[in-house]
């Protein structure tokens, strides 16, 4: 069982769209991230966002390469400053791989929570459009892999 | 600074522990590995491995890759169950970026007392021939993860030919 935690791509700022879309730069980087994936036949049972433009948008195009078919589901308790008890119960109950599309510092807390059983202290350098794969284990999660956009080559 | 840490790919058995060598399989996922950094133009300025023969001969695929024309250096205490809080120590006296191949449990505790103080706190899977990117924490203590890559995430799964 596998829990992915996606930091949004990068997006435009409130002043430019208040809806804050993915700028061009999100878009690419979700599509590499996706390409990414698809390359390493990577698939999961469930793609959820917080609701938010530019985590859906995010959710949207990696769903394409991981979850062929399915259209990403908007998932309460992902919002930036939300409590991580929400996706840490789902995460626990889910039945197969899931991945999560959110925000900062949604996210760090998140890792940190599943890692270290406490939310604090920033241990993933997280970047827009970053995913981090954590597995489950016996006791709490490992990371199993982890991989950001400016790792990876433009499509 | 960045502090690369690597384990050994897949090794053959053999009578000699400290004299094992990669398998085929283990080369060509270090390979694979060495090839997406390189990629990416990732390069470190020192390469350091233990004194294992699996941990030097990924050492050596990594620098061709990573650091061409660099001496690769033999690094005592870094062994399978070698002093994780030494060798933090050491690695924060280092200002350039480095590459250190080594073993399990070692690498699997190294990262966690890197993140947490605590190496026992079990938060990294470390699969043969992964390597981690570890950075100084720029909002406190210690070391954060920037990414971790793994040969079944850069190659795909694995293929009938394997």
């Amino acid at each position: 069982m596998k829990l992915y935690l996606v930091q949004h791509a990068d997006a435009l700022s409130k002043e430019a769209d208040p809806k804050r879309p993915l700028s061009e730069k999100g878009l690419k980087d979700a599509q590499k991230m996706a390409a990414f994936m698809l390359e390493a036949d990577l698939t999961v049972d469930e793609v959820v966002h917080s609701g938010k433009s530019r985590a859906e948008q995010t959710a949207d195009v990696l769903s394409k390469a991981v979850w062929p078919g399915k259209a990403a589901i908007e998932m309460e308790g992902l919002g930036p400053n939300d409590s991580t008890d929400h996706l840490l119960h789902s995460a626990q109950i889910a039945g197969g791989d899931l991945m999560a599309v959110g925000h900062l510092p949604f996210m760090a807390k998140m890792a940190a929570r599943c890692l270290t059983g406490f939310e604090d202290g920033v241990l993933i350098d997280f970047e827009p459009g970053a995913v981090v794969c954590l597995e489950r284990q016996e006791e709490g999660w490992a990371l199993s892999w982890m991989q950001r956009p400016s790792m990876v080559s433009a499509v | 600074m960045r502090l690369l840490l690597v384990r050994h790919g897949k090794a053959e058995f053999g009578p000699e522990d400290a004299d094992r060598h990669l398998s085929p399989r283990g080369r060509a996922d270090v390979e694979a590995v060495a090839e997406h950094l390189k990629t990416q133009e990732i390069t470190v300025g020192r390469v350091l491995h233990s004194t294992l023969s699996r941990a030097r001969e990924t050492a050596e695929i990594l620098a061709a890759s990573l650091a061409p024309g660099v001496q690769l250096e033999e690094l005592h205490g870094i062994e399978p169950w070698g002093d994780v809080k030494a060798f933090a120590k050491l690695a924060e006296t280092w200002n350039e970026d480095a590459m250190v191949c080594g073993h399990e449990p070692f690498m699997g505790e190294a990262v966690s007392y890197l993140m947490t103080a605590n190496a026992h706190a079990g938060l990294a899977e470390v699969k043969t021939g992964t390597v981690m990117s570890m950075a100084r924490n720029p909002f406190g203590d210690g070391w954060q993860m920037r990414w971790m890559l793994t040969p079944r995430i850069v190659r795909g799964p694995k293929r009938e030919e394997d």
